[in-house]
């Protein structure tokens, strides 16, 4: 660790690790070659698309029973824990990369698979079909998927329950998705719209991949900016995202069109530590984060508590208790969007006034300080995740071999019996996974509060406050997981 | 015009995805028959009380109201039964024909090939109880003469006693929603908690029971005999004292009337059984097949002030001599 005097406050700064950067393009160049390849996104695309149409196919005429039908056991158990456990933190916008939803509309601006069209849409050197809108300036953020994530948290219990509406959800959002790119300009869908796309987006900052230009100064120097603008190599980028500048991970779907675009082969793909990058920059962002604090502490009481009452509440159409239903719903976008907040403001006012610098505003340090959640709500939405695997991910092993509970008997597994694994250790595996959580949350703290007051005294005080509420969020899921 | 073969075999392999999954699928699905032998699926629905040859999937589950299957086959034809259930486990028994129980736990298909060796119209039972309107589901299960015929017109009419019970089950009984009255709360229960269906409308009983000894249900509307109640005045009183939930016991030290003993015993018997069920049935032919009808334990089920109100309302439907 290295530390330099700061000329201002007399006081040295402990700096934060910068930490390793391995480029895996140059460690593994196979990386790199499939990273260049045309099909790229096809290769990753096709298979899929393949499984979420077997899920829509599934959710529609397959069995209503949800542990026998594909749609529900792949979708959120599967695929929601590979998403959250291991894609997001380890590889950050992969699954971008893949998903099938915004693809027919990436086909439709393109019109070609492989083909990489030269011409003039805009502002890019690639020819696009469709209108090419801009995006609506006032949503050119996250709080439409802030939203829309929130709506699918309140009807989850609907949602993972029944195939249909899954099915259902999954359609709307490829149609959607389809029907905003031939509105607008590339992937407006993925980059404000899609629910998930904003959670991914969000927690890929803790990820341990990015992809950067090797070298900014050769960016500067660059007239050609294919990788924002696209060329015959490649296409501009469908995120809107300049190289020269990217340094979150936030807006890159790992795509791979700039390394194609790149003229001057600038392109890295880092491996890098965990939690890695610690700037929000707006109050969007920060929202994600309480909203997912306050959904993931409600899918644990409900889903993993033992109340019969809430669970009633949150499936109506199986209670036909419309008055819990619309109290639930009440309580959830209230303590998601309200409570939480309201009280990491208190907490973060008074880290303000602990550090009594005077060089921020309190605003400014609410925002700057709400990034802590990220590393403890992820690794909270881990620990939630982790019992629906363990607990009901042998369903998984019947259903690959009857996707649709037709009694098919693909490859002998059908008759799998539902076994949950080591059900005993669940709770330790959860309370470890959020001591990890609240050890960078604090750890991270620190060092926002030293860029914020350029004091580590100052930092020190003002972490007192944040790390009290982290570890009161983080007590707050560990009663609820063995309490 | 160039082509570009590349593109061509992404456009086609992307086609075989979208037009192949669905074809394979639908080639493999279990309503189509690949072989000579008809089959006929039987899904069960706890929900809605029934048997039914419909295709039931996730789509339409939620907003469909399917038929009641009812089964016809002609002597000599050989069939596969197929089983499923959408819900929890249920099991497909036909006494007479020595058809099952077969037991059809969910997320599983059951194939049971089944010969038409004899002529005649059966019922056909659920025997695993599955849920509120287990006791509906029942069905008719016709083998005619090969050659022979069945009109709709014929068929509505051998349907027709299963289906005007049906309406029982269609909505669960919300507590808030029972009378005060504790004779109409009585009725309501004994409809709506399925009573009816083995014990008939106002416990006028005669419904057949499969090779059981006695060989149908007992009727229950001459409960206040069984009682050993004598007169209307008595059931009166005995109704008013199961109005306010009376302790019986506590009353035999001063009864309030000559046969009270004799009652208090019946009354004890009988609120068992109402208590504890009765699986084992006495066979009318002990190498038979077991009675597909059977009383269960209602313990958990119903509450005492909810058999009391049942009680009381069956000792209402006496018919008194004046």
């Amino acid at each position: 660790m290295t530390k330099k005097t700061d000329n201002e406050e007399h006081e040295e700064l402990v700096l934060e690790p910068e930490g390793f950067r391995i480029n895996l393009f140059k460690k593994f160049p196979l990386i790199k070659k499939f990273a260049k390849l045309k099909g790229f996104q096809f290769f990753l695309i096709l298979p899929s698309l393949f499984i979420f149409y077997i899920i829509i196919i599934s959710g529609l005429i397959g069995t209503p029973l949800g542990n026998r039908n594909i749609a529900i056991v792949v979708l959120w158990i599967l695929w929601w824990f590979l998403l959250i456990a291991i894609l997001v933190p380890l590889l950050g916008r992969t699954w971008c990369a893949m998903c099938p939803l915004p693809w027919f509309g990436d086909l439709f601006q393109r019109m070609s698979f492989f083909k990489v069209r030269t011409g003039k849409t805009n502002y890019l050197r690639n020819k696009m079909f469709g209108l090419n809108l801009t995006w609506p300036k006032r949503l050119k953020n996250i709080w439409l998927p802030n939203i829309n994530f929130l709506i699918l948290c309140t009807f989850s219990a609907i949602l993972v329950t029944r195939p249909f509406v899954s099915s259902f959800v999954v359609s709307m959002m490829l149609i959607v998705a389809t029907v905003l790119a031939v509105i607008f300009r590339q992937r407006a869908f993925c980059s404000h719209v899609c629910p998930v796309s904003g959670f991914i987006g969000l927690y890929s900052k803790t990820a341990m991949l990015e992809l950067r230009s090797n070298d900014k100064d050769v960016c500067k120097n660059c007239t050609d900016k294919g990788c924002l603008r696209g060329n015959e190599n490649g296409w501009g980028c469908p995120w809107f995202e300049y190289m020269g500048k990217l340094d979150r991970n936030n807006n890159c779907g790992l795509c791979m069109e700039c390394v194609k675009s790149c003229p001057n082969d600038n392109i890295a793909l880092n491996f890098r530590p965990f939690a890695t990058e610690t700037t929000l920059k707006g109050y969007d962002e920060a929202w994600k984060g309480f909203i997912d604090v306050g959904t993931s502490h409600a899918y644990s009481l409900i889903y993993l508590g033992s109340s019969g009452i809430l669970k009633d509440w949150v499936n109506p159409t199986q209670s036909n208790n419309w008055t819990g239903f619309f109290t639930y719903v009440i309580i959830l976008w209230l303590f998601s969007l309200v409570v939480v907040p309201g009280i990491f403001f208190l907490f973060t006012s008074l880290s303000h006034k602990l550090a009594n610098t005077g060089r921020v505003s309190r605003m400014e340090a609410f925002k700057a300080y709400s990034y802590i959640l990220i590393p403890l709500g992820l690794l909270a939405w881990i620990a939630f995740s982790v019992p629906l695997l363990l607990v009901n991910g042998s369903y998984i092993v019947s259903v690959i071999s009857d996707p649709l509970g037709w009694g098919w008997n693909l490859f002998g597994t059908r008759d799998f019996q539902w076994h949950p694994v080591i059900p005993e250790y669940i709770g330790f595996i959860q309370i470890a996974l959020l001591l990890i959580g609240l050890g960078y949350a604090i750890y991270k703290g620190f060092f926002i509060g030293q860029r914020l007051y350029n004091s580590p005294t100052a930092a020190f005080r003002g972490l007192i406050p944040v790390a009290v509420f982290s570890t009161v969020i983080a007590l707050a899921f560990i009663m609820l997981y063995i309490g | 015009m160039k082509i570009n073969t590349k593109e061509i075999l992404g456009g086609l392999a992307l086609l075989l995805v979208l037009v192949g999954t669905p074809l394979v699928i639908n080639y493999f699905s279990p309503w189509r028959n690949h072989g000579s032998t008809r089959i006929i699926n039987l899904t069960a629905i706890s929900t809605q009380g029934i048997w039914t040859a419909d295709k039931v999937d996730g789509l339409n589950i939620w907003n469909s109201v399917f038929k009641k299957a009812t089964i016809v086959m002609h002597k000599g034809e050989k069939v596969i039964l197929r089983f499923t259930t959408v819900d929890v486990t249920h099991s497909f028994y036909i006494p007479e024909l020595k058809l099952g129980p077969v037991f059809v736990d969910a997320g599983h298909l059951y194939d049971v090939p089944f010969t038409a060796d004899t002529t005649g119209i059966f019922t056909y039972y659920c025997t695993s109880i599955c849920g509120h309107c287990h006791f509906y589901m029942q069905g008719k299960f016709i083998i005619l003469d090969s050659g022979q015929d069945v009109s709709e017109e014929e068929l509505a009419k051998i349907n027709k006693g299963i289906d005007t019970t049906l309406q029982f089950c269609s909505t669960p009984l919300n507590d808030n929603l029972l009378p005060k009255d504790i004779i109409l709360k009585g009725k309501m229960l004994f409809e709506n908690r399925n009573c009816i269906l083995c014990h008939g409308k106002g416990g006028k009983g005669g419904v057949k029971n499969t090779n059981y000894a006695k060989t149908t249900i007992p009727e229950l509307f001459t409960l206040a005999e069984k009682l050993k109640i004598p007169d209307k005045e008595t059931a009166d009183s005995i109704i008013q004292l199961l109005r306010i939930n009376a302790d019986f016991d506590k009353l035999n030290n001063n009864p309030p009337f000559r046969t009270y003993s004799r009652f208090l015993a019946q009354f004890k018997s009988i609120n068992q059984k109402i208590l504890d069920g009765a699986n084992i049935l006495q066979k009318a032919d002990s190498l038979g097949p077991v009675p597909p009808l059977c009383m269960p334990s209602w313990e958990y089920y119903l509450t005492q002030d909810e058999i009391n109100a049942i009680l009381a309302y069956l000792i209402n439907q006496n018919k008194w001599e004046l």
